[in-house]
């Protein structure tokens, strides 16, 4: 069984616009199952299942698309 | 790599149907939730992709809780009386113990989420419930009637003092605590009211 890594991000993708921006490029990435936005809280929260520990990718790929991005601590 | 942690997630379902129960759907967010919870924001989103997730996921819970807990013991086939005096019994256990659950429901029903919230109340209840109600025609027990007829006299008395007990108070001010003695006089009532 492959394990899921969930990865929550702080970012500034405010509406769906925005959304459909990022969406181009995680949807792409391979080892990205599943992610969401909760465009309603105020950290727009990213939410993202993957097959690896991808963290630093995943902000790299949000910030490409000229976002911020920052891993949201425990 | 982050485990499932089950007191967490306990924290975390208590806190927002405490929250959802006294300050309602309007107030209701993530921050907040984390804030009464004791865990971080980021801890809510490793569980619930958003809010509405969240409460959706609380609703079914807390439905299927609310379903089996009322079917306790409960047997479509019992006599009209026998095996309405279990489903006050189950009710009233219910509503009691689970005070701030009600109140959580309580709050949804006025929300986009009562849709969901009814499709937890699930065929087998809905089966036994009609199946019972049948039976009881069919005996000759009871009368045919419209439904809302049948849930206002058959139920609403006891959410009636269920809701008495929980505000401490009755009509008029007037002090009231619900007992077993209590709920049994109603029900006499209602069962009188209801049989042939």
């Amino acid at each position: 069984m492959s394990t899921a890594y969930i990865l929550i991000f702080k970012t500034n993708i405010n509406n769906p616009e925005d959304r459909r921006k990022v969406a181009q490029v995680l949807d792409l990435e391979p080892t990205i199952g599943k992610w969401t936005i909760d465009l309603e809280d105020v950290d727009r929260v990213l939410r993202v299942v993957a097959i690896a520990p991808v963290t630093d990718r995943i902000i790299a790929l949000v910030n490409a698309c000229a976002y911020d991005c920052v891993e949201l601590e425990d | 790599m982050r485990y499932r942690d089950e007191n967490k997630v306990l924290a975390i379902r208590e806190a927002a149907i405490d929250m959802v129960a006294s300050d309602g759907l309007e107030n209701f967010g993530i921050n907040r939730l984390a804030k009464a919870a004791g865990v971080s924001p980021a801890t809510i989103y490793i569980y619930y992709k958003d809010k509405e997730d969240l409460l959706t996921s609380i609703s079914i819970e807390e439905g299927v809780k609310m379903t089996r807990a009322t079917l306790k013991g409960f047997d479509p086939n019992m006599s009209f009386k026998e095996g309405l005096w279990v489903q006050w019994q189950n009710r009233a256990a219910f509503s009691l113990d689970n005070h701030k659950s009600a109140e959580f429901f309580e709050q949804l029903r006025n929300s986009t989420y009562k849709d969901k919230m009814l499709e937890t109340i699930n065929d087998e209840f809905r089966k036994n419930m009609g199946n019972f109600v049948e039976n009881a025609i069919e005996r000759g027990e009871i009368e045919r009637m419209p439904l809302e007829v049948y849930w206002s006299v058959a139920f609403a008395p006891l959410y009636s003092l269920i809701r008495f007990h929980n505000e401490g108070k009755s009509l008029g001010g007037r002090k009231f605590k619900f007992s077993e003695k209590i709920m049994k006089e109603t029900f006499d009532c209602v069962l009188k009211g209801l049989t042939k």
